[in-house]
């Protein structure tokens, strides 16, 4: 009798522990009562007020104009350290959301569902920028990918420091650099004059090797290309590699215009933006209008182009990209495009998307952000969407709209996307270069060079299969 | 139990015997095994299903975390034949050994100190604890405050008041590794400490006194009565040291970043980037069964020549 109740008890244990791990295992909610439940990352949490009852709103709206579909928020925002776990325990919300350098690495890894016949039957597959396509793209050419926040880098200035170091035109105009060698020279008169840095970029983290690539592009420098057999060939032991490398050193030894901190990841480099101990440094479009946010009165914000080496001036682009989860059903794929397009995000803009973007406008302006005159980069090509967007950000604008003209204007400026193959690792081995040439006054920037193109294509394109 | 069954009927006979009285062993300690089947279910889960995976995985290529096609040894030779390889090992030898340089005497010493105190031993014993509560991420950034270069740093500060020039820290390659590890030893000092003054407590004092009526000096007492008796905490706590710091990820990661150039940069980052920056998880699980078995290689080592020691 003793041993009937004992393995009842250990077969309920065994039983309980199991039912609950194999409960846990399973993010994508089925159908229930005939509804599709979705479940949307990046959800705000209460401790963001503000963004929180703009989105609860947002929700019940939604849900009451789409009675068959169920919106699950999930607090959970992308971060390196926990996605891969979440993915691998088919853990991430039916929508989610990562910066695109991620992109690739996601679609590789199989993490985000093929969703180009959803997007072509509701012709967003057709106003897709197509200079974005092939990023949001598998090795097949299926996208897998939307792109919801684009932008491309430029050059931030504080012109409260500038006008100290007396950068400042006849006509009382900021003498913003237009080339890089005017930047070291800026950066050097900023330094000597008001004790701050000139110049930041970050050093770690591969934040140094993205950062670089601006540099190195307008200076000459093509990092990779794909051979005819398709293999890929490392192409950056060159001169124009040892001039870009040369002119970080410059920045730090010749200029004396940097830091002293050498250890500087993204994040901190917003921090010394925003508290004002260095003047100048590359942001994406929305990282300049959050700064302020950190402090910085926003009238001293200043947004230029990318400035112009020998080879012309060049701006990485980025941004957000959405995602649907691999095993979505196509019904909530459906409803994960219909949330989107509610939200605004989509390429089409109806009454409610705008009412949605207008909310978030304003829950930015009461965060203390900047709003500008426009959107920073198009996603879609259809001018309506872009056009309607842009009178709803002129309404709000709370700057003088001149402080991002030069940035706006893009004049000159290529914009380059990253490379589709091991671009993390390039920014990694980069990364390597600029703290070596940072941290060593007597770096060896010809060995450096040399053993960063031979190590890229020995550790990593020639293991590409 | 396949051999018992093989030799003829009468041992044969014997075998539910055998299983009545593994039987009765389980029914006479009944809650002792009801309250074991969480833990070893979790032990299993959590530690051994990992293990087992990971190096299963290792022989794989991955896409996410879903193995693909068997590659054999491939992933091995990837992680092997990478160009960094051999320096980020050196490095991580260098963490294990400045570990053991500053890491080891020091604690031994304080707890001396320590177990001859009459006086505050106890305030002592807390504020040197302290640092072992603070999370080892606050930890790094403390100390990476300490080491940042130029005027705003604060042992360049400290340097600034006797007219000293500031130094150059963590961006110096020469000396990144042992900055690292001070800082380290700083947060762990505690909890060594105390496990050595808990075997130093232990210790009978009629030797001391024995030895002291025997004419013998301080470094004599402690070189023939206190030594030996700490030496198995020496030997545990070596090991642990030793397998602790080589699987080093977090120190590095949030005071260097691995760099500059490499310098700081530990198997176990490589391992965490190979996972989380580059999503190459083949190379990680090949990364983390190359250092499990330099580990276990290296406590083997380490026994044989403290075995030695001893014979």
């Amino acid at each position: 009798m003793r041993g009937t109740v004992l393995k009842k008890v250990v077969f309920l244990s065994l039983a309980a522990v199991l039912a609950f791990t194999a409960s846990a295992c399973s993010n994508q909610a089925a159908d229930t009562d005939g509804k599709v439940v979705i479940s949307v990352g990046h959800w705000p949490t209460e401790a963001e007020a503000q963004s929180y009852a703009t989105m609860e709103a947002a929700k019940e709206k939604f849900e009451t104009d789409n009675p068959n579909i169920v919106i699950e928020p999930d607090n959970y925002k992308y971060e390196v350290q926990t996605f891969t776990a979440k993915a691998a325990a088919n853990q991430l919300a039916t929508l989610y959301k990562t910066p695109i350098t991620e992109t690739q690495k996601i679609i590789r890894n199989g993490w985000a569902a093929d969703i180009t016949d959803a997007l072509k039957n509701r012709q967003w597959y057709q106003a897709l920028n197509p200079s974005l396509l092939d990023w949001m793209s598998d090795e097949n050419g299926r996208i897998c990918a939307i792109p919801v926040d684009m932008y491309a880098l430029g050059l931030f200035v504080n012109q409260r420091l500038f006008r100290e170091a007396g950068l400042v035109n006849e006509d009382g105009s900021l003498k913003v650099p237009e080339t890089y060698q005017e930047l070291a020279e800026c950066a050097q008169t900023i330094k000597e004059k008001t004790g701050k840095a000139g110049f930041i970029m970050p050093t770690i983290n591969n934040g140094g090797g993205w950062h670089f690539m601006n540099i190195a592009w307008s200076f000459g420098v093509e990092f990779m290309e794909q051979q005819d057999d398709g293999s890929w060939k490392a192409t950056f032991d060159t001169q124009e590699m040892r001039d870009a490398l040369q002119y970080v050193y410059d920045l730090r030894w010749q200029y004396n215009a940097l830091l002293d901190d050498t250890v500087i990841d993204q994040g901190s480099m917003g921090k010394y933006l925003e508290t004002e101990q260095a003047a100048m440094g590359f942001l994406s479009a929305s990282e300049a209008c959050s700064i302020p946010q950190g402090g910085m009165p926003k009238e001293d914000v200043y947004f230029a182009s990318m400035p112009a080496g020998p080879k012309g001036r060049f701006a990485q682009t980025g941004g957000d990209v959405q995602y649907i989860a691999a095993d979505a059903t196509p019904e909530q794929i459906e409803a994960a495009l219909d949330w989107m397009e509610f939200q605004g995000l989509g390429a089409v803009m109806s009454d409610d998307a705008l009412k949605n973007q207008e909310e978030g406008i304003k829950g930015r302006l009461e965060l203390g952000r900047i709003i500008p005159d426009r959107v920073p980069f198009p996603i879609w090509t259809d001018g309506n969407v872009s056009e309607k967007v842009n009178a709803l950000y002129r309404k709000y604008t709370n700057i003088n709209v001149a402080n991002f003209e030069n940035y706006f204007a893009f004049e000159g400026v290529t914009i380059k996307p990253e490379y589709s193959e091991c671009t993390q690792e390039l920014y990694a081995t980069l990364d390597k270069c600029i703290q070596e040439v940072l941290t060593n006054q007597n770096a060896d920037i010809d060995g450096l060079v040399k053993n960063a193109n031979e190590e890229f294509q020995l550790n990593y394109l020639n293991k590409l299969s | 139990m396949a051999k018992e069954m093989t030799r003829g009927g009468t041992r044969a006979a014997a075998a539910p015997s055998l299983w009545n009285r593994a039987n009765k062993a389980v029914h006479r300690s009944i809650y002792g095994w009801i309250l074991l089947i969480v833990p070893i279910f979790l032990f299993v889960m959590i530690v051994w299903l990992p293990i087992v995976k990971g190096i299963t995985y290792s022989f794989f290529e991955m896409k996410g975390f879903v193995p693909q096609k068997f590659v054999g040894l491939q992933n091995f030779v990837d992680v092997l034949t990478d160009t960094n390889f051999l320096r980020t090992l050196w490095n991580t030898v260098q963490y294990v050994f400045w570990s053991l340089v500053i890491g080891m005497p020091l604690p031994i010493l304080i707890a001396i100190m320590l177990n001859e105190m009459v006086h505050g031993k106890g305030l002592f014993k807390f504020v040197l604890y302290l640092p072992c509560i603070i999370p080892m991420i606050a930890v790094s950034l403390i100390w990476k405050m300490m080491y940042m270069d130029g005027p705003g740093g604060l042992l360049n500060m400290l340097l600034a008041c006797f007219g000293v020039e500031p130094a150059k820290w963590l961006s110096n390659s020469a000396i990144v590794i042992p900055l690292i590890t001070i800082s380290m030893v700083w947060q762990g000092l505690g909890g060594s400490v105390i496990l050595y003054l808990a075997t130093l407590q232990g210790v009978n004092h009629e030797l001391y006194e024995a030895a002291r009526i025997d004419g013998a000096g301080f470094f004599s007492r402690m070189w023939h009565i206190t030594f030996p008796h700490i030496s198995g905490m020496v030997l545990l706590l070596t090991v642990r040291n030793i397998i602790g710091v080589f699987q080093i990820v977090e120190q590095p990661l949030a005071m260097t970043g691995g760099g500059p150039n490499g310098a700081s940069m530990s198997l176990g980052l490589t391992n965490y980037f190979y996972a989380f920056k580059f999503g190459q998880f083949e190379k990680s699980v090949a990364l983390g069964v190359i250092s499990f078995l330099l580990m276990v290689g290296l406590t083997f080592v380490y026994y044989k020549f403290d075995k030695k020691f001893e014979d």
